[in-house]
Formats: structure tokens, sequence, C-alpha cells
């Protein structure tokens, strides 16, 4: 096991069209995966996590910066001499080898003696539910039972310093993906693995992650513990990608009246405090459009809470999913997600006053996309 | 518009029972969920609601009549499924206006009606700007999209859906899952739909079936099932993570019946009490989901044995945004996992007491693993 570190990392594809015309697929990426820690890359498809796993495993190339294993820069090591093991989204299983021997197959080319390569695979194959299909060629298999195949060959080798996987679980039906979700994370903590993650669920992400790097459009949007994500989003990428339902953003101007300050979304007035007022001043305030973002969980309906806000509209859609419901209120011609336990009271139809508390909601200057904090 | 009816009906692969002796009704204009495995049967009930797929026995009734032996074109059905099942020399648009360009309906639709359907059921759908495209440079979820509009541009009789919006990704999901259930009550349209998603199922099922390897274990209301699972295979199908279980045995001291668990006892329900009284079992699988389970404060904390409550040590925590998931194991090794919001703090190793509340506990038959008040 080893720590990673990847520093001021850029992957340029297409370099030879010139400055202006390279695809920038990962721009400046800096980010350290622990020893021992559980790393998630988490983005959607497309921008850049993918091509940066492929860097730290060897399969690409570095356009520029540097990625280091251990205390070791392995920027010019080839992928067999990085000590690493990786699942791939698309499998890449040997089609004439048979489900065990694929899962062996890096074992018996490290020469481990037949009976600990037996026991492993037990280990893994009764983890990823695949005992059963170990004599089948991958011809026979469905997507979710490959992908575990190739889970199970990137799991079976304890030796490796680093364990990457790409959408390990993203074929899978959601009660299978539920419960290797946990059971993957257990694995990872009872052998000390060190794991990058990539995914473009955010649940996957939260709910295994010690740390996640949100990325778009090749950028890093932020780093943080899935609490910090959820709690404090740097920005409305990050705040609009974490979190389902997701946040709710209501679009202010910002005024100030009689030595008050409120941010004016319709008639509705939220007045802000001081210190965030002076925050949005220091931004030009009344030239710029501000987003108050607010959880579902963060909104009661009927109920006044302490300095708390209020909206009225009409219940557009009741969605009951057990423990909770997601209501929909249409508010201004705007959809606001409002996340109550059990069922409401009220019915589909029925107007509604809506209360969020003042300290649960986030501000963001909607140009420059940046969350403002006191 | 339609009602179906299934009844006593199989479904045999050769020696395989895809589906095993299922009888269900969907009532008119409602939205009925298969939920279940991979493996249950949902597609292959689906495939012979549709016809595509034969009856081994039993009988497929619509409206009153079987239809058993009617054509799949005979049966006004649109049926979308998991698969797409696109015609690949097709552009998008002309796959979608398909079935209403078929024989039987030509010249009831004119160009300019075709168009505007299907402007409208595509841009419902967020693929308006892939029409001219051809099925094979379109992405899994797209297809999907293309296969669903294709039935949605039609007025059937009765809607099929199988898996319709499992290869999307969560946001358009999350939104389509109650757009749909929108789009088919305005059209009020007989609909059975499948999925293994049990929010799917929750937040559009007017009712819900479970299935599991054929057979049907459950059909009713999702606050029906939730409240009273009849099997305890539903525990894991409608809870994420799964209903906690324990093994455990029926003790009488004066009278009133309790169950034991290791050293904890846990009262139950005087309705329980009667059944097990009934029934005579001994050994039972006592279940609680983890929503149900209250942490309670430290403050209220006693070094005395309570019925009910049972403290454990924090093993894991899973963030989920607004909760946590937190994962449990107590001095006899029996773990479990219960939620708390992210208001609370906790930390790895903490000691916490919790209280399984008597209303939330479901009791079943160690061997039969039926729910004992379904016995």
């Amino acid at each position: 096991m080893a720590e990673v570190r990847v520093e001021n990392v850029w992957k340029f594809y297409r370099e030879e069209a010139g400055l202006e015309n390279r695809v920038e697929a990962v721009r400046n990426a800096s980010f350290t995966c622990k020893d021992q820690e559980f790393l998630c890359l988490l983005g959607p498809s497309g921008y850049g996590k993918t091509s940066t796993l492929r860097m730290i495993a060897g399969l690409e190339k570095i356009s520029k910066g540097d990625i280091f294993i251990g205390n070791q820069r392995v920027n010019n090591l080839l992928p067999k001499d990085r000590k690493i093991a990786m699942s791939f989204e698309s499998y890449a299983l040997y089609p004439p080898l048979t489900v065990y021997d694929n899962i062996a197959f890096p074992l018996q080319a490290r020469k481990y003696p037949e009976s600990k390569i037996k026991e492993k695979i037990k280990i893994v194959t009764d983890l990823l539910d695949i005992g059963d299909i170990l004599s089948f060629r991958p011809a026979k298999l469905s997507g979710g039972e490959q992908q575990r195949v190739s889970l199970a060959r990137a799991l079976v080798r304890e030796d490796a310093l680093i364990t990457l996987m790409d959408e390990p679980i993203s074929h899978l039906d959601a009660q299978l993906k539920a419960k290797m979700r946990i059971d993957l994370k257990r694995f990872q903590r009872e052998k000390g693995l060190t794991v990058i993650y990539v995914t473009h669920d955010q649940l996957e992400a939260l709910s295994m992650a010690d740390k996640v790097v949100v990325m778009n459009l090749g950028e890093i949007q932020q780093i943080g513990t899935p609490d910090e994500l959820y709690q404090q989003p740097a920005n409305l990428f990050v705040a609009g990608f974490i979190g389902e339902p997701p946040m709710n953003f209501l679009p202010c101007s910002y005024i100030e009246e009689g030595g008050s300050f409120y941010l004016k979304f319709f008639q509705f007035q939220f007045e802000v405090d001081f210190e965030l007022a002076r925050l949005i001043q220091a931004e030009n305030g009344t030239d710029q459009k501000w987003l108050i973002g607010i959880r579902p969980g963060d909104i009661v309906i009927g109920r006044e809470m302490e300095k708390s806000y209020c909206l009225e509209g009409r219940i557009y859609s009741i969605e009951p999913l057990g423990e909770t419901s997601i209501v929909l209120v249409d508010v201004e011609n705007q959809k606001v997600f409002v996340e109550v336990p059990g069922l409401p009271l009220e019915k589909e139809g029925d107007f509604v006053k809506i209360y969020f508390n003042k300290a649960k909601s986030h501000v963001f200057n909607q140009s420059k996309g940046k969350a403002i904090r006191i | 518009m339609a009602e179906i009816e299934l009844r006593k009906v199989v479904k045999k692969y050769g020696e395989l029972t895809a589906v095993n002796d299922l009888t269900f009704k969907g009532k008119e204009n409602e939205l009925l969920v298969l939920l279940g495995s991979p493996g249950a049967g949902k597609s292959s009930t689906l495939k012979m609601i549709a016809g595509v797929e034969s009856v081994t026995s039993g009988e497929v009734i619509m409206n009153g009549q079987v239809i058993n032996r009617f054509d799949p074109s005979e049966r006004d059905m649109a049926m979308a499924f998991e698969t797409y099942a696109l015609y690949p020399h097709l552009s998008v648009f002309e796959n979608i206006a398909f079935p209403l360009r078929s024989p039987k309906r030509a010249r009831q639709f004119s160009e300019e009606d075709i168009k505007k359907k299907v402007r409208e059921v595509t841009e419902f759908l967020e693929i308006e700007m892939l029409l001219e495209r051809k099925p094979k440079e379109l992405s899994g979820g797209q297809r999907q999209r293309v296969s669903l509009a294709r039935c949605l541009i039609r007025t059937p009789q009765l809607y099929l859906f199988d898996e319709p919006i499992a290869h999307l990704d969560a946001k358009l999901r999350h939104r389509l899952r109650r757009e749909l259930k929108k789009w088919q009550q305005t059209k009020k349209i007989t609909t059975i739909y499948t999925t293994t998603d049990y929010l799917e199922a929750f937040s559009m099922g007017d009712r819900i079936v479970i299935l599991n390897l054929g057979v049907l274990l459950q059909i009713g209301k999702w606050e029906e099932i939730y409240n009273r699972p009849t099997h305890l295979t539903i525990g894991t199908i409608i809870s994420d993570p799964h209903m906690n279980t324990f093994l455990g045995e029926v003790i009488s001291v004066e009278d009133q019946i309790s169950i034991k668990v290791k050293d904890i006892v846990f009262d139950i329900t005087p309705e329980i009490q009667n059944q097990i009284k009934k029934s005579s079992i001994k050994e039972v699988i006592l279940g609680i989901f983890p929503s149900k389970i209250q942490a309670v404060d430290r403050l209220e904390n006693k070094n005395v044995k309570e019925n009910n409550y049972v403290e454990g040590v924090v093993e894991f925590i899973e963030s989920r945004g607004s909760r946590r998931i937190v994962f449990l194991k107590t001095p006899y090794s029996l773990t479990f996992t219960l939620q708390l919001p992210l208001e609370r703090p906790i930390r790895i190793g903490e000691k916490i007491r919790c209280l399984f509340d008597k209303k939330d506990i479901q009791i079943f038959d160690k061997d039969t693993k039926k729910n004992i008040m379904f016995l």
C-alpha cells in the first residue's frame, strides 16, 4: 500500500493541433490519496476522471506534471512496474479463459502456488457473489457478471500498492449495487487497500469514499470528505451535483433598503445578515445575479420555524419513497423540491407555505458560480 | 382504459420455471409495478402479456376476454423493451413515428400530426436533438428513451414498460419517474411497469407486485408492503440497506410472549403475540428496517437492562448526503444498521443505545421465512 500524489497534471489530446485547438482533458489536477484511503473521482461522464485514472495506471502518457506512488515518481514507469491493480468499466477479460482463470491470471503470472490462488479466489468470488460462474467463459456472462469478474481480478491482488477502479459496479442492478457498495468498502477497510475509484454516481462516492475529488470539464471543482461536499459546496456545480433530490436554486437580486439588506426572489424578500451583505457588496452586489441554494431536506411545509424564510406555492407532485416523500412545489413557475418524513398531510394541487432556515441556506454568485460564505 | 388479469400463469423454458402460478389483476387506469431482482420473472411476465412469448399454462385476460392465442398485433398494447429493439436502418425520427405509419393506422395521421407528436414526446424525453441519428450512433440511455418514445407516441389499451429508465443517469431518471407517472395519469392508460429499484416502485406504483424467483410474494400499495412485508425476502428488496434480521427464540413469561435474541428481550405487539400462540412456533427471525431504529440520547442511558433496547459500537459510517448509515456491533456480535441525520455527530468506536419499538418489529417464521401475521 502506498500514498499516491498527483501534482499539477495535465492531459492534452490532439497536441499537434496547436495550443488553441488541443483538447485539454485534464487541467492542472493536484490531489493526494493517502495510504489506505478510499478516494473517489466523481463527475459527469467524459470530463477527465478516466483520463486521470489511466495516467496513474500508466496507460496514458502524462502531458505535463508529475505522479508519485509512494515516494517514487512514476511518470516514466511502465504500467507493469507500477504495482497497480485495476478494474475497467469495459471489463477487459480474456475471452478464451474461464472466469476462474481470468481471476487467477495475475496471481499465476506472479507464480503463486495453486492452493494459495484457490484460497484467494474463494475470498473475492464469495465477496462478489460470483462463486457459481467460475467455469464459464466471459461470452456467456451478463454485463454485470463480467464487471464483477473484472473487479475480482483487481481485488485478488493484495500485493498491489494501489487499486484503481473505473465505474466497477455501474452495470449492476439496484439491489446488487447497494450490497456491493457496502461489501467493497468493508473489504477495502479490512485489507487496508489504497483505492482510487472513478464514478459518475454521487451516492456511490458519498457512501464509499473517505475523500472525494469532484471533477467537471477537466478541472477539479472541490476536494473534501462527503460531509464537507454536502454541507459546504464550494460552487454551483458541486452544490447541484451532490445530493438527491438536488439542491434548489432561487434566482435573486440584491437590494438595500432602510439599512437592511435583502435577496429578492419575485415578491419574496429574504433579509440577510450584515456579514453576508458585506461579502455580497464586495462583489458589486446590486449589479450581480445571486442564487439562494437550499437542500430539499432543509425545507418544511406549513410549519414556521425560527429565523426562517417563507415561500408560497402549489403542490405539483408527491412521490412516496418509504421513510420520506419528495414533494415538488411550484413557486412562481419554478419547481422547489421538499423532502419530508413519511407522507405529507397535503395533497397534489394544494396551496402551501413552505419555510426554510436562514442558517441552512447557501448563497452563490451566479455568474462566477462561486459560493459566498462567511 | 383496459383491465388486465393473469390467472395461474406459468412460464417454462425447458426445465426452468421462470414464472410460477402467477395471479394478479391490473385495474383500469392503474400503474402496476412488478418489483424484483433480475431473474424474478418480471420480463417473462410482460412478454406473455404482450404476446411475444407463449404462456405455458394459465390465462391472460384483457377486459374479460382470454387473449392467450391473440397475435401481439391484435392486443393493442405498446411495449418498451429493456433491450430497446429499434430498427437499425431507420433514423430516430422514423423509429418513433413507425407505429403511426403502420398499415392499420395509415392515413389516420397526416405528416404534420406525426411531426407534432414526435416533437412532443422527444422533448419530454430530452432526445429532440437526436432525430436524424441512427440507433447505432446512440448511447444505451438514448436508445432506451427512443424505445420509450415509440410507446408513448401511441394511445394503446395497455402500456408495458420493461425497466424503461434503468440505463439513464440519476438526475434524468428521477425526473422521468415523476413525469412518466404524470403522463400515464393524464392519458389514463393502464400500465404494467417493471423495475429492480424499490424507490422507483414506491414513487410510481399505484400498487406493487413483488416477485421473487417467479413467484408472487406480495401485492399491495407501498404502505401495506412497507408496514407488513409478507416474507423475509421482501426486507432485502424494499430497503437499502437491507432490513436488519436476528435469529431469536420465543419465550413466555406470565402469559406475555416475547422474543429473546442472545441476551436481549424484545416485547412485541399483542396481535403478533396472539399469532405466535396460535402457531406454536419456537424459533423466529426478528426483522426491523434500519430507518425505524431510534438512536436514544446518551442522557437517557441507564445501566439496567431494558427490553427492546440494544447497545452497539459504531463499526462503519456511510454518508448518504442528508443522512448517515451507521453499522453497529453488539457484545454478542450481532450486527445491524440504522440511519442518523447528518446533524447528529458520530464517530467510529462510539457506543449507541438503540430502541427497537415493538410497533416496528416484524416477526418471521424461521423455516418458511413467512411473516407470522400471514401464516
